[in-house]
Parts: C-alpha cells; sequence; structure tokens
C-alpha cells in the first residue's frame, strides 16, 4: 500500500469516526447515563456492531455493483413494497433530519444565548447553502474531522477521574435504576440502538460510496472505514453516557436538553474545553443535517431511478435537488412548529429503531446473490451474524409502538 | 401487452380449473436481432406458484446462497413453483391466463440449459433496474416491458421498455397506482401518449443496471427532469 493511499484510508477512518455522532447519538446517550448510569452500555456494543456489519455489506455492495441501497431496495421488494418502504423511510428521515437542523440551531443557542427558533431557519438555509456549493469530499472530511473534537468529552473525564471500576461494573453487571421501570429500560435501549443504526447512515453511506466513485478496488478502505472509524465513534458514545453517568446522576439530573451534555465538560476543563466542545457538537450535527438532507434526495430518486448525487451539476440532477430543499423546508417547518428538539430526536431514533428491518433486509439478500456480487459476498460468519441482528431488529420492531404507548414515550 | 398484466395473473388449465399466480415470466434472448444488445428476448414460460417473497428475492431461481435460515424459510413459504411453456397457454386474458392443456402437463421446471441464449427472469432480472446512458448518467428505472405478438405467431417479444410514473402506476396497482396514472395523463405535454417508451433496439447491456446507447436527454422520461431544471434549479444561481 503507498503512503498516499494509507493516508487517505487513515484520513477516512478519521472522518467515520468523527461523523459517527450525531444528535440521536447525544441525546440517546446523555439522557441514559443521567438515568440508567452505564446500565445500557452494552446497547451501544450491540448497536455499533450492527451498524458496522451493515454498513460494509452497504458499502460493499456498491462498490462491486454500483447500486446504493435504494436501488436494491427497489430491485428486491419490487415497485409496490418499496414504495411502502419509501414511504416510510422518507418520513423517518425527515423527522431525523428536523432533530438535527433543530440541534445546530440549540447549538449555536448554547454559544449565544439567543433562542435556537430564531437560528432555526438560519440553520436550515446553511445546510442547503453547503450542499448547494460545496464538493462532496469537502463536506465529508471537513465536518468529520472537525466533529472529532467532540473527544474532548471524554477527556473531561479523565480529568474528572471517575471511580473506574464502578463505571465498568455498572456497564459490565447491568441493572435498573429502583426509579425506573423495565419498560422505560427497553425504551431507551431501543433508542440507543435506534441512535447507533440509523437507517440513513446506510443510506448516506452506500450512496456516498457512488459518488466517491468506489469500486471493488475500494473494499480495504470500506473495511477500514467501518471496522476502526465506527467502533472508535461507539466508543466516544460510551464516553458521553459515562461523563452524564458520573456528574450528573448522582445529582438527579436527567439531561432533558443539549446544554446537558456540555456540563461536564465544564466541570472537567472549565469554559474553553465547553467552546471547544460546542464546536464540535456543531460540526458533527451539521454533517448529520448534510447527510440526511442528501439521504431524502438519494431514496427517492433511486427508487424512481433518477439521476442523483453531487459529483454531477446540480441541473444534471434536478429531481434530486428539488427532493433535497423540500425535505430541509418541511424539516424546518416541523422545527418552527416549538416542539422540543430533545423529544422529536427521541422519537425520530426510536421510530428509526422500528423500521431497521425494512432497510437491512434487502442488503442482506443482496449481500448473498453472486449475480450482483460475483465473488465478493457474504461468508458465513458475516451471514451468521447479519441473520442473528435480523432477528433481533424484527422483534425491536415489534416491540417499538407497543413500549412508545405503555411508558409514554419513556417518561 | 405489458409485462405486468401477465405477472400476477392466475394461470387456469384447459379444464377451468384455477392454478395458481404468475410469479415471473422466464425468457430466452433468441428472437431476432434487435440492436447492440443482439437477439430480443422472447418469454419462453410463465413460472407461477403460490404468492411469496422468496420468489422475488431470488431465493427460488437464483443461486442467492445465504443465509441458510432465511433460504430454508422462503423455500418453505413458497411451497412449489411450476412452469407454464409459452406453447401450452391457449389465450391471455384480462387477469387469466388460460393454458391448453390440464394441469397434469404442467411441468415442475424447464431445463433451459442448452437454450440458444441467455436466460433471464424478467421480473427479477430486469425489471426495476437502473436505466444507465451512454454519459453515465441515471435515465430512470425499467418500470414495465411492452411485449409485443411477432408477426409469424409464437411467444411475445420485448420490445420497448415502459419507464416512468405511467408505467410505474400499474405495477403499483389499487387505487393509489390508478391515481398515480391519472395525474401522470392530466400532468403530461399532449404530444405524448402512454408511459415513456424506450425501445428495447438501444439497450446494450442488461446487468446490474441498463446500459442505454442514446443519452437521457432523447427519452421521453426525460422531461420530467428537464422540467424541474428549467423551472427550479437553473434559476438558482450556481446550478
Amino acid at each position: 500500500m503507498s503512503l498516499k493511499r494509507l493516508f487517505e484510508v487513515f484520513l477516512g477512518v478519521l472522518t467515520a469516526f468523527g461523523g459517527f455522532v450525531d444528535m440521536g447519538d447525544l441525546v440517546a446517550n446523555a439522557e441514559t447515563g443521567a438515568r440508567f448510569g452505564m446500565g445500557l452500555a452494552w446497547v451501544v456494543v450491540v448497536g455499533v456492531i450492527g451498524i458496522v456489519i451493515y454498513a460494509e455489506m452497504a458499502g460493499r455492495v456498491a462498490a462491486v455493483s454500483g447500486r446504493p441501497v435504494f436501488d436494491v431496495i427497489r430491485e428486491r421488494l419490487g415497485a409496490r413494497t418499496a414504495l411502502v418502504n419509501l414511504v416510510a423511510s422518507f418520513f423517518i428521515n425527515l423527522l431525523t433530519l428536523t432533530a438535527e437542523i433543530a440541534g445546530i440551531a440549540v447549538v449555536i443557542e448554547l454559544a449565544t444565548g439567543i433562542d435556537y427558533l430564531l437560528w432555526l431557519p438560519l440553520a436550515a438555509v446553511a445546510v442547503w447553502l453547503v450542499i448547494w456549493k460545496v464538493k462532496f469530499s469537502v463536506i465529508e472530511k471537513a465536518f468529520g474531522l472537525t466533529g472529532l473534537l467532540i473527544t474532548v468529552i471524554a477527556v473531561a473525564l479523565w480529568r474528572i477521574g471517575p471511580d473506574w471500576g464502578a463505571l465498568i461494573r455498572g456497564a459490565t453487571s447491568p441493572t435498573i435504576p429502583g426509579n425506573e421501570t423495565l419498560g422505560t429500560y427497553a425504551f431507551f435501549a431501543i433508542a440507543l440502538l435506534g441512535a447507533a443504526m440509523t437507517p440513513y447512515e446506510v443510506f448516506f453511506f452506500s450512496s456516498g460510496a457512488v459518488e466517491d466513485g468506489w469500486t471493488k478496488r475500494d473494499l480495504n478502505l470500506n473495511r477500514a472505514n467501518v471496522y476502526l472509524g465506527f467502533p472508535l465513534g461507539g466508543l466516544l458514545s460510551i464516553a458521553i453516557m459515562a461523563s452524564t453517568a458520573v456528574v450528573l446522576r448522582p445529582k438527579g439530573i436527567t439531561a432533558e436538553t443539549l446544554g446537558h451534555v456540555t456540563l461536564p465538560v465544564a466541570l472537567g476543563l472549565g469554559k474553553l474545553a465547553v467552546g471547544i466542545l460546542l464546536i464540535g457538537m456543531f460540526a458533527a450535527i451539521f454533517s448529520a443535517a448534510i447527510e440526511t438532507s442528501l439521504s431524502a434526495g438519494y431514496t427517492v430518486s433511486q427508487f424512481f431511478g433518477w439521476q442523483w448525487g453531487k459529483y454531477v451539476r446540480p441541473r444534471e440532477a434536478a429531481l434530486f435537488h428539488v427532493v433535497v430543499i423540500v425535505a430541509i423546508v418541511l424539516a424546518l417547518a416541523i422545527g418552527l412548529t416549538t416542539l422540543d428538539p430533545v423529544q422529536v430526536t427521541e422519537y425520530s431514533i426510536v421510530l428509526s429503531a422500528a423500521a431497521l428491518p425494512l432497510t437491512y433486509f434487502p442488503i442482506l439478500i443482496v449481500a448473498n446473490d453472486p449475480t450482483y456480487m460475483g465473488e465478493d459476498t457474504n461468508g458465513r460468519l458475516l451471514n451468521t451474524l447479519g441473520f442473528l441482528y435480523l432477528i433481533v431488529l424484527v422483534i425491536v420492531a415489534l416491540a417499538t409502538i407497543p413500549l412508545m404507548i405503555v411508558t409514554k414515550g419513556g417518561a | 401487452m405489458r409485462a405486468s398484466d401477465l405477472l400476477g395473473s392466475i394461470v387456469v388449465d384447459r379444464d377451468d380449473k384455477e392454478l395458481e399466480d404468475v410469479q415471473d415470466l422466464i425468457m430466452v434472448q433468441d428472437g431476432p436481432p434487435i440492436g447492440p444488445v443482439g437477439a430480443a428476448l422472447r418469454v419462453r414460460a410463465l413460472l407461477f406458484g403460490t404468492p411469496a417473497i422468496g420468489v422475488r428475492l431470488g431465493f427460488a431461481r437464483r443461486d442467492v446462497r445465504g443465509p441458510g435460515p432465511l433460504r430454508a424459510l422462503f423455500s418453505a413459504l413458497h411451497g412449489r413453483l411450476r412452469v407454464a411453456t409459452w406453447d401450452q397457454i391457449a389465450a391471455v386474458e384480462q387477469e387469466r391466463i388460460r393454458l391448453r392443456v390440464p394441469e397434469r402437463d404442467v411441468h415442475s421446471d424447464i431445463d433451459l440449459s442448452g437454450a440458444p441464449g441467455r436466460v433471464l427472469d424478467a421480473g427479477l432480472e430486469l425489471l426495476d433496474r437502473q436505466m444507465i446512458d451512454p454519459d453515465g448518467r441515471m435515465a430512470g428505472n425499467v418500470d414495465d416491458l411492452e411485449l409485443t405478438f411477432p408477426d409469424g405467431g409464437g411467444p411475445p417479444l420485448v420490445t420497448s421498455i415502459l419507464a416512468g410514473p405511467g408505467a410505474l402506476s400499474r405495477r403499483i396497482g389499487g387505487a393509489l397506482g390508478d391515481s398515480i396514472a391519472s395525474i401522470h395523463e392530466r400532468l403530461q405535454a399532449c404530444d405524448l401518449e402512454g408511459p415513456a417508451r424506450v425501445s428495447f433496439g438501444v439497450v446494450v447491456s442488461i446487468g446490474s443496471d441498463v446500459r442505454l446507447a442514446v443519452s437521457r436527454k432523447d427519452l421521453a422520461i426525460y422531461r420530467f427532469e428537464a422540467w424541474a431544471r428549467d423551472t427550479i434549479v437553473t434559476k438558482i444561481p450556481g446550478s
């Protein structure tokens, strides 16, 4: 491997790492840390292994056959079922986009003190402008790398110097705290799973592979990104959980806003570090907003067969850009109804978890189809894991809506 | 006739016994030469059986290998699949395929290993695929196929790919499909009738995508994209 190639792989891993955490991960991990301690850390591990398995498959299918995820969904499920899938995916993606745009606005509120509702339209326009003007590879790298600043949370945690033994014991022998029920425990388990495995991640990852012109030769890059970048992102998620478990939980604060995420950093490292964290959060959430906006365009265009992508000029992919604009406008409209950003985020990740089989099942099938994959079909181990996850995801999907009702949204 | 007219139709034998629904069209590329792709596709047989997603996923006939438990599950679900060859068909009626033979003469499979051309299951390997033009631009999906009976008799040939909402509506079916069709009809430019057509004569290859020999800009399906480009996108600076 040449030095240039090695650097490319290294950069890819860092980008995947920095881009892993988004509004959903921040909210879910901070909230569960504050309410359940480390008792749900194992779900993050389960979720990260799941996204690693399926993102690798989706990236490999895209690199080998040139087919991104929604092409595959349409080809395997047929026009009718794929349309149902498209409607569900678009709606959930729209909720996710709403959460991300609101997240950007809240981060600016934290930095400026001016109410987030005023920043919402600006955030939406900024997201669209970057999509319209900036090259795909630049977007990916600039925001992914800046997102790495969130690791300041891990540094703060280390500075605070918690009882590491207790943290690890809490994670390895999880218990449900006395003031919580099995219902809320399960609800937040699903939220964490949905946050780690959000469908837009595979829509974006596989379409991004086509945008970047991946071929069979890039399979190593695919593996490096997924096998190294995503688990590092997962570790960061657990660090967020640990930080609120250590700082907020003993005081009985339940991390209901994004501002609570900054408290451990303020305590451990001071004001400047909070500034650094806010920049990192801004970049990470902003890049997720771009990814979800693009995913709206990717899924619809791929279902209908329209030209999509940032690798051509907007006028060459007109309908794609129209869908992106429509999605951003709709998300902004939902955001402006003053729905609580954290609540929107919770609903978006929980519903994401319920919709996961819709996305992941066709990927698993096509990754086994030699007419698409030639000799690069799944191995036995991967198929076993993929199949086990599919069973888990189906159970989660069936349990989600009843749990939402029973626990009144985890309250 | 369209591929969607055959897919999902019920097969009825000589004695009016209702068998099962058509799941896929087995085609052989052994028709008259049609263009860069070579010979035209001819419908050779209908694959029918109880509706089952396993067929659609490729577990039934293609060598989709795993995961093992899924393969076993879907094989069990689709039960038996049977094949009616085209010469066993007496008539194609509205949502009914009438056979000229009794049920016992229907085969459980068809051996096409010695076929004079490529064998292809249209539903699995051609429908819903992405079309790509010579510049590498995406030019719509294969939403349906137009089948034409040749003058000299014999099985129908694939003569055009149908694309866009006008074709998709029938695949989606039901009230939603009907409303898509009527909206499409009303919005469509008046010089066009029916769904956008791509002559099978411009098809270059059929793989994980369908490659075309003409630019998407010369196809009827491009009109919607062109409209969005001219009325919205190029009005924004930097497009």
